[in-house]
């Protein structure tokens, strides 16, 4: 491909102006939850519902979405796939930028946020399986960091420390599979203590091992949605061919196939284990199946089929529904499946305000995976670069 | 053989002090609570739901007057939890019909002996006392409220409207009052003897002589014994705890066992992860450089095979050529030989 | 009561093993069928590309 194209054009763009305009408002609330009125004013959070979106879904979604930094790193980097290295940067910009904006959420659910950094600083609470969490995501936001810091170097032309940052990429790679492996899994463990309020059939002994390979599921989804969403919105900066582009999706979909595959076989044990079917014929066991069979064995489905006959429509829509999935499963923990014997008058739905912070969040992701895109070599390789990862 | 009732607990009473001493010296740890706690005897046979009790629990911790006071029969028409301003409730669970009297029950936190918020809390904002209260600690709690999530029995509650300094409030068993010898607020309010304070080990003896003593009026369990690890409020009555909104049935294994179970993995990832990934790393290395050695090696023995062509090639050429000089120099000189001979002839003619 | 338990736990943990034992023979006719049409193929990343 011809050189990356450079960041000009006008501010006013129709993309701008209403990215802006969400941000404005979410800009509003950021000062009530803040400054006026707290978490009252702005949530509809009670003593029975303490996590609700910001939890449900920028913090635990928002983690397993951003997951195929590692999966696909590890894949190149560890087990020698070399082919799919064009998918690694914009994979790991994905990953770094989410687990940023996971943490932006958290601040915003946090009663005492600016005491974020106490578990670290003042008294750590290792029984805690949310000290874990914590601690791995402060680690791996590091990692993440670090792992996306060459594509800047190279873009501020800082050779010396580009190629001392580059020579860490195994170490890199391994360190952020163990933390990956870790917290991951501990989302699903911050839920093993409470059998008493969460659904027979979402909780599990192996809640752990169901939110890691879900993760990895979720992860390989977002990497063929963000990288098909990508070749076509920033066609200009892509250096690989349509050709090569569409055999690394249908690869991945070889990948997404088996791990979807594996998890319903790892949720059917878990099902069988305690003896759980009877669970199956009440409304929430047609809500679960809703979650199985829609978002997890029909994705598998269509990937089986998707790779078996290199259709890339298939693929895709395989991709949006792994990823809807495991949104859907992370909120059916949390919220909808939590508290599932009180009654509906007692139940927790997000205020609006919740909402627009969610989605002024993602929208601030989305503007600055642009920005860096359109700059930096994140879909090709820099000239003064070429061949080196 | 049949086995008494007696026979078969103090059986399992047995099997589970082997288990527990195998487990204990195996290097498995519980946290049985502080031997000489205190604790709260409920009694639900003698609760009338005057909430006397939550009066005196909002004048000792400075909360606002019942919303609704104290002889509104309406206000248990629906089930209360605590709140940031009630850190008790009593509500009905059965009404009054025929001859048999309603049935309330008082809910607070039950200051449990392996408490779930403790265990949750990651900067360690709960403490369990020797004295029985658990106690929470504002000057370190970040709001995260797992404690709120994690609790069983929906004690706790937050401050959400507080912008700055919000908490978690809950009862805190009067603790002041216990370190200075008074009773809890509750406690001491009640008109029936419904709620009875004193050291956990007292109101245990004290639960299963009432029980003995009116076997048709008690069901034969008291209910924080045992369950989930234990807790320092006990409740005994007629009603069965399933129709209390309690957790009937529940297991004496403590919940932070179980929801701390998953942390013993995290140091065999960090030990285990290393050198496997790194054996995968040098396994595809090592698969790569074998492939690269392969496809040297073949393109060696291609040119070697090429090379070796070639020169034979040229051998061929060379022995061609020499084998065509050859055949050109005898036939040079056949033709000489012959035009010597020629030559030879003519001459010996003329002499 | 014992017995009843003891059972319902042998009964679930024997179904268990029957179970997983039963997804890994399912595992491989899965793979096959996904793995099928690969030898000819243009349409997949080349290994050796990087």
């Amino acid at each position: 491909m011809s050189q990356p194209a450079t960041a000009t054009g006008k501010l006013l763009t129709p993309f701008n102006l209403i990215t802006a305009a969400i941000l404005a408002v979410g800009g509003v609330i950021t000062v009530l939850r803040f400054f006026v009125s707290g978490l009252a004013g702005t949530t509809n959070l009670t003593d029975t519902y303490p996590w609700g979106l910001w939890i449900g879904f920028d913090v635990m979604s928002g983690v397993a979405l951003a997951a195929g930094g590692f999966v696909i790193s590890s894949a190149v980097y560890l087990f020698g796939m070399k082919e799919y290295k064009p998918l690694v940067r914009p994979a790991i910009l994905t990953g770094f930028l989410g687990y940023s904006l996971v943490v932006v959420g958290l601040l915003y659910d946090l009663g005492r946020w600016y005491r974020l950094p106490y578990p670290f600083v003042v008294k750590p609470g290792p029984t805690s399986m949310l000290f874990e969490v914590g601690l791995c995501v402060a680690l791996y936001l590091t990692t993440l960091a670090i792992e996306f810091s060459p594509a800047a170097l190279e873009w501020l032309g800082w050779k010396r420390l580009r190629q001392l940052v580059g020579s860490l990429t195994i170490a890199l790679t391994i360190l952020g599979l163990i933390l990956s492996t870790m917290h991951q899994s501990s989302l699903g463990a911050l839920f093993l203590i409470t059998p008493t309020k969460l659904h027979p059939l979402w909780y599990s002994s192996h809640l752990p091992v169901h939110f890691f390979i879900s993760a990895v599921a979720g992860g390989l989804g977002m990497i063929i949605i963000e990288s098909a969403l990508s070749h076509r919105v920033f066609h200009d900066q892509v250096e690989i061919s349509g050709e090569r582009f569409s055999q690394l999706t249908v690869g991945l979909a070889k990948a997404a196939a088996v791990t979807l595959a594996v998890y319903l076989a790892v949720k059917v044990i878990g099902i069988a284990m305690d003896d759980k079917w009877h669970w199956l014929a009440s409304g929430y066991g047609g809500w679960y199946l809703v979650e199985m069979l829609g978002f997890v064995a029909l994705p598998c489905f269509l990937f089986v089929i998707g790779y078996r006959e290199r259709r890339l429509g298939a693929i895709r829509v395989a991709a949006v529904l792994t990823v809807l999935g495991i949104v859907l499963n992370r909120l059916n923990v949390a919220i909808f499946a939590f508290n599932w014997q009180l009654p509906a008058a007692e139940r927790y739905f997000p205020s609006w305000m919740e909402l627009w912070v969610t989605v002024s969040i993602v929208t601030a992701g989305v503007w600055i995976f642009r920005f860096i895109v359109k700059r930096m070599p994140i879909l090709h390789e820099h000239p003064e670069w070429r061949g080196q990862h | 053989m049949t086995i008494s009732r007696r026979g078969f607990l103090g059986g399992l009473a047995a099997g589970t002090l082997a288990a527990g001493t195998a487990a204990a010296s195996a290097g498995v740890k519980k946290l049985p609570g502080w031997p000489d706690s205190y604790g709260l005897l409920h009694d639900t046979n003698l609760c009338v739901g005057c909430r006397r009790c939550e009066e005196a629990c909002k004048r000792v911790n400075g909360l606002p007057e019942p919303a609704v006071p104290l002889g509104d029969e309406s206000v248990f028409d629906k089930m209360r939890r605590t709140s940031k301003d009630d850190y008790t409730v009593v509500n009905r669970y059965r009404r009054a019909d025929g001859g048999r009297p309603a049935v309330y029950r008082k809910h607070q936190c039950m200051h449990c002996q392996d408490p779930c918020c403790a265990s949750v809390c990651f900067v360690q904002a709960f403490e369990k006392t020797p004295q029985g209260p658990v106690l929470y600690h504002p000057e370190r709690c970040v709001g995260c409220r797992y404690c709120v999530m994690a609790c069983p029995y929906y004690a706790l509650a937050y401050e959400y409207e507080q912008v700055w300094t919000p908490r978690v409030v809950r009862c805190t068993m009067c603790y002041p009052r216990i370190k200075k010898g008074q009773q809890p607020g509750c406690a001491e309010a009640c008109p029936m003897g419904a709620i009875t304070f004193g050291r956990r080990s007292d109101l245990l003896k004290l639960a299963r002589q009432r029980i003995r003593k009116q076997p048709d009026r008690y069901i034969d369990h008291i209910y924080g014994e045992h369950e989930f690890g234990g807790t320092s409020w006990l409740t005994i009555g007629g009603t069965p705890f399933g129709e209390l909104g309690l957790h009937e049935g529940a297991v004496p294994t403590p919940l932070p066992e179980i929801g701390s179970s998953y942390l013993s993995v995290v140091p065999l990832v960090i030990t285990i992860y290393p050198g496997l990934l790194a054996g995968f790393y040098a396994f595809s290395r090592r698969r790569e450089q074998l492939s690269r050695k392969e496809t040297r090696e073949a393109v060696a023995a291609a040119l070697e095979r090429a090379r070796q062509e070639a020169e034979n090639k040229l051998q061929a050429a060379a022995e061609k050529a020499k084998k065509e000089k050859e055949k050109a120099v005898a036939q040079a000189v056949k033709k000489a030989v012959e035009e010597a001979k020629k030559q030879a002839g003519q001459t010996g003619q003329e002499a | 009561m014992y017995h009843v338990l003891q059972e319902f736990m042998t009964a679930t943990k024997g179904m268990c093993y029957v179970l997983s034992f039963g997804l890994l023979v399912i595992f491989v006719p899965f793979w096959l069928f996904l793995s099928e049409r690969e030898k000819d193929d243009t349409s997949l990343p080349d290994k050796d590309e990087h």
